[in-house]
């Protein structure tokens, strides 16, 4: 098998590793023991998979992992962790905008990218930005809550505190 | 000692699941989340033929291969070669094909080897001889008596019904009667997380399966398939990605058990989604005939149902699916003159089994849409219509079953009515745009979900208090997303009186939790937080009687909240629960504590034909939603939507909502665009990009009403939901696109192919 030495960051740790070439970045992620990047179609049509590559949102299934050389990597636990949650996860708990919890890594993902990008977006908007992370449980209306919620806090909570992380 | 409500303080809370922090930051680990030493991967080899005798199988060429670790066929099953599932069917589902498949998907054989890659050229250098058999693809040609056998025990697998009264009379008497027939789907799970997991055998011998599970009971399957005793066998449920009763009955585990043990290693098997539904079992499509009649006076005089169920390949839980419809198929509505009969069939399709709303969502439809259709006829209002034949408290069933509780058929309605036009005025921005052509209507659905099967064995659940005060509760109930291990908790933190986060959960493993049944049929708030409650009640009393003697006081004045013990009306003065535990303890009180629940069989005099059709109690709901449908495109669009179900109590309103956004959503899917399309016995929508399910841009605007009668069966009186919204979402769209477009929708999925038919000949093709 053809290999190929791959590296990059993930959320903000270098990465370095002897991969087949054929390897996508969802695969290789999950295999370095970043769990947390789900795999639920390997096809790009569900978005359990989403991660942000340079800070854009990207299905990791579509990616091959030698892509993503050079470059920067955050999955959900670089956006926050038990101790220090940021906005859209503690909005996503406190609304009930987590059930099973399998979609809420990618969800999460991308609704940070949409705020990254504009911290104010009309529940349409939000609609139209995770209409690629599918979700079975909840029907979506928590989630869109939730991401509404932190649109007007966020911007409150991002004067009084620095950003927790770089990513 | 009655539970007093009004001093509650945790009932009615919406406090979030558990485990929503860690899934939140990415910690939880899921079935395909861990990783053992020495692990191999499994992969199984499954038939492309729904129907095929295998001539000849060799995997001489797999096992030769370096890397490979074992390759199993049927014949290496040390125990008995069936999967067993639910207990009553034919057993005929065997683990690995013996010489003959009879679905598409059908195991054949099993590799475990060193990596993927090589167990994938394992799984290729099998060659297997098969000989095609034409699949018989439609129940109707099944049930014919010279259709060619699925199994050799015939097709049929359930012929049930019941007679009441006398129909042909009902009808003479009638001054309008319609007759319908109603078709539905193959419909998937589509759980998010595709069926995975690991297993290994521990140094005492005992084969460990961790992988998401609605039902850790399937141990026992298990160990007659390894030829080994129960205690053989643990089955740990970490948390599931979904289950909706796909994954009830065993999926890869017996698979990974068999590796597992022919290895000696860890084995790990993960699914790809395609071979998830290709594998899986889906919703029985149902075949239902409705013929009712009503008098001038919109009573109804005669009703006769007729269901055809499509069971697949197997028997699986058809049976038991098969009683629950004919527990519906009387409707919830009052009618001397019954006739009800039930076939379920077995073809080479893909095996049906339990899905949300299970043998209810199909007939909810069919019901609904046929009581549409008699109103229409007499020229009655709808709900007017109902109103006169909705059952009352103190009424019964058509199987003769009587409704003990509270039964809010007007308040549902009129509150989903109510609720549509708040979700209206949510939307009222988009309404505008709609062009002037579309055809707009409002449709509406009452249903009747049961809820606590009556004839489930033993649940049981431990609750233990620590000297500091705080609680373990151990139940042996699977989480799937929808609140489960919340409910344990919320009730044992409500009945002993401490903070949430002084009370931790162990579930969902076979071993070391009491064991609690399934995760399914709405039944785990009642079935699982029911034997929490009664565990934790007599330690309450204890922590009391100790609190009633220290705080010089009436054991009935004591208050337990919060950590502390206090006398009603001054919780200054208080006892925290680190001193009231040893002395609970020191007064003889066992601080741990087993809860047992048991549905009775409470059999209702005279009517042992449909005894079993019976559930402990229902579940009472209306719903109203708003389409637009395009003349051009056939397109439906949802403008908005309101559901009330009457919850009994709403132990956590934020939980209740939540399934109700959910279930309308599922809904949604089994209504506008759900559908394994299958051919020749295969799902030919194999992935998201075929099977449909609705994204966050499909969803109409929703607004959920709440009713708490106060009067159901599980903790503090509350009933299940977690299926009554969904089953209710198929039958309220297609009332409104009835209406809409002048024609009967008789079919799921509306797709706009149909629309544009039915607008165009009049008629819902079929
Ligand atoms: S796993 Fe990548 S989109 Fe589904
Ligand atoms: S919470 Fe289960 S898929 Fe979204």
């Amino acid at each position: 098998m053809k290999t190929l030495s791959v590296q990059f960051k993930v959320n903000g740790e270098e990465v370095q590793a002897e991969m087949p070439t054929h390897i996508t970045l969802l695969q290789a992620l999950r295999e370095l023991g970043y769990t947390e990047v789900k795999n639920g179609c390997e096809k790009g049509d569900c978005g359990s998979c989403t991660v942000l590559l340079d800070g854009l949102p990207v299905n990791s299934c579509l990616v091959l992992a030698v892509q993503a050389t050079g470059r920067e990597v955050t999955t959900v636990r670089g956006i926050g962790s038990l101790d220090n949650l940021h906005p859209l996860q503690k909005n996503f708990i406190e609304h009930g905008a987590i059930q099973c919890g399998f979609c809420t890594p990618g969800m999460l993902l991308s609704a940070k990218a949409l705020l990254d990008e504009n911290p104010s977006p009309t529940r349409k908007e939000i609609r139209e930005q995770i209409s690629g992370n599918l979700c079975r449980c909840t029907g979506y209306v928590k989630i869109v809550d939730a991401i509404m919620e932190t649109t007007s806090e966020g911007s409150k909570a991002g004067k009084r505190r620095p950003r927790a992380r770089k990513c | 000692m009655p539970f007093d409500k009004t001093t509650a303080t945790l009932l009615g809370k919406s406090i979030p699941q558990p485990d929503s922090l860690e899934k939140a930051v990415g910690e939880t680990l899921f079935s395909d989340d861990i990783r053992l030493p020495g692990m191999l991967w499994g992969l199984a080899l499954r038939s492309p033929f729904a129907n095929a005798r295998i001539r000849r199988l060799d995997v001489s060429k797999a096992k030769a291969l370096p890397g490979v670790r074992a390759v199993l066929t049927a014949r290496d099953i040390p125990g008995v070669n069936r999967r067993g599932n639910m207990p009553g069917n034919r057993d005929d589902q065997p683990v690995l094909v013996e010489d003959r498949t009879r679905a598409v998907g059908d195991p054949i054989a099993l590799v475990a080897a060193d990596s993927s890659e090589t167990a994938k050229e394992a799984i290729s250098a099998i060659t297997v001889d098969y000989e095609q058999l034409a699949p018989v693809e439609d129940p109707l040609v099944s049930l014919e008596p010279d259709a060619p056998l699925v199994d050799e025990e015939g097709n049929v697998i359930g012929d049930l019904g019941y007679t009441r009264g006398d129909t042909e009379k009902g009808f003479s008497m009638a001054s309008a009667i319609v007759e319908e027939t109603y078709r539905t789907q193959f419909a998937e799970h589509a759980y998010l997380e595709p069926e995975a997991g690991v297993a290994w055998t521990d140094p005492g011998d005992v084969l460990h399966i961790r992988c998401g599970t609605q039902w850790v009971e399937n141990f026992r399957h298990i160990a007659r398939i390894l030829g080994v005793s129960h205690n053989h066998v643990r089955i740990e449920s970490p948390l599931v990605g979904g289950g909706f009763g796909g994954k009830i009955f065993m999926t890869i585990e017996p698979l990974l058990a068999l590796l597992a043990k022919a290895t000696g290693r860890p084995v790990r098997m993960a699914l790809t989604r395609e071979e998830s539904i290709l594998s899986s079992t889906k919703r029985h499509p149902y075949i239902l005939r409705y013929k009712m009649g009503a008098d001038a006076d919109g009573r109804l005089t005669a009703l006769l149902a007729d269901l055809v169920g499509d069971v697949g390949a197997y028997s699986d839980a058809s049976p038991v699916i098969a009683w629950y419809s004919i527990g519906f198929l009387g409707g919830h509505y009052r009618c001397k003159n019954v006739q009800v009969h039930s076939r379920f069939v077995l073809t080479n399709n893909p095996s049906g089994t339990a899905m949300r709303g299970v043998g209810s969502a199909q007939i909810t439809f069919a019901l609904e849409g046929t009581m549409d259709s008699l109103a229409e006829k007499l020229g009655m209002d709808p709900f007017e219509f109902r109103k006169r034949n909705h059952l009352s408290k103190g009424e019964s069933l058509s199987t003769g079953q009587p409704l003990k509780n509270a039964v809010f058929f007007s308040e549902t309605w009129e509150a989903a009515d109510k609720a549509l036009d708040r979700a209206l005025l949510r939307n009222s921005e988009e309404i505008p745009k709609l062009s002037p052509k579309v055809l707009r209507a409002r449709g509406h659905a009452s249903n009747m979900t049961g809820y606590g099967r009556r004839h489930g064995h033993l649940s049981q659940a431990q609750v233990s208090v620590q000297f500091d005060g705080s609680a373990v509760v151990s139940v042996g109930v699977a989480d799937i997303g929808s609140g489960q291990r919340l409910g344990c908790q919320q009730v044992a933190a409500e009945v002993l009186g401490l903070p949430m986060d002084k009370v931790t959960l162990s579930t969902s493993d076979s071993q070391l939790n009491p064991i609690a049944g399934m995760t399914a049929g709405s039944r785990t708030f009642l079935n699982a937080a029911g034997p929490v409650q009664r565990a934790a009640e007599p330690i309450a009393k204890a922590l009391k009687e100790a609190a009633a003697s220290l705080l010089e006081a009436r054991i009935d004045d004591i208050i337990l909240a919060d950590g502390k013990a206090f006398v009603k009306g001054s919780p200054s003065v208080n006892v925290p629960h680190a001193q009231l535990v040893p002395a609970a303890a020191a007064a003889g009180t066992s601080l741990t504590q087993l809860g047992t629940l048991k549905i009775e069989e409470d059999l209702y005099p005279g009517e042992e034909t449909a005894h079993n059709a019976g559930w402990l109690d229902y579940t009472f709901g209306g719903m109203a939603v708003e389409v637009a449908v395009d003349p051009q495109t056939g397109q439906v669009m949802l403008l908005g939507l309101g559901i009330s179900h009457d919850v009994g109590t709403a132990v956590n309103p934020q939980i209740v909502v939540g399934q109700c956004e959910g279930g309308v959503v599922q809904g949604m899917g089994l209504a506008l665009t759900e559908d394994c399309c299958v051919k020749r016995g295969k799902a030919e929508a194999h992935d998201f990009s075929t099977y449909l399910i609705p994204t966050s841009l499909d969803i109409p605007s929703i607004e959920v009403a709440i009713l708490e009668s106060g009067e159901g069966e599980g903790p503090f009186g509350a009933r299940g939901i977690g299926e009554p919204p969904h089953n209710i979402t198929p039958a309220a769209i297609a009332s409104a696109v009835s209406r809409a477009i002048g024609v009967r929708v008789t079919s799921l999925p509306i797709t706009p192919e149909m629309v544009l038919t039915a607008l165009r000949t009049g008629e819902w093709p079929h």
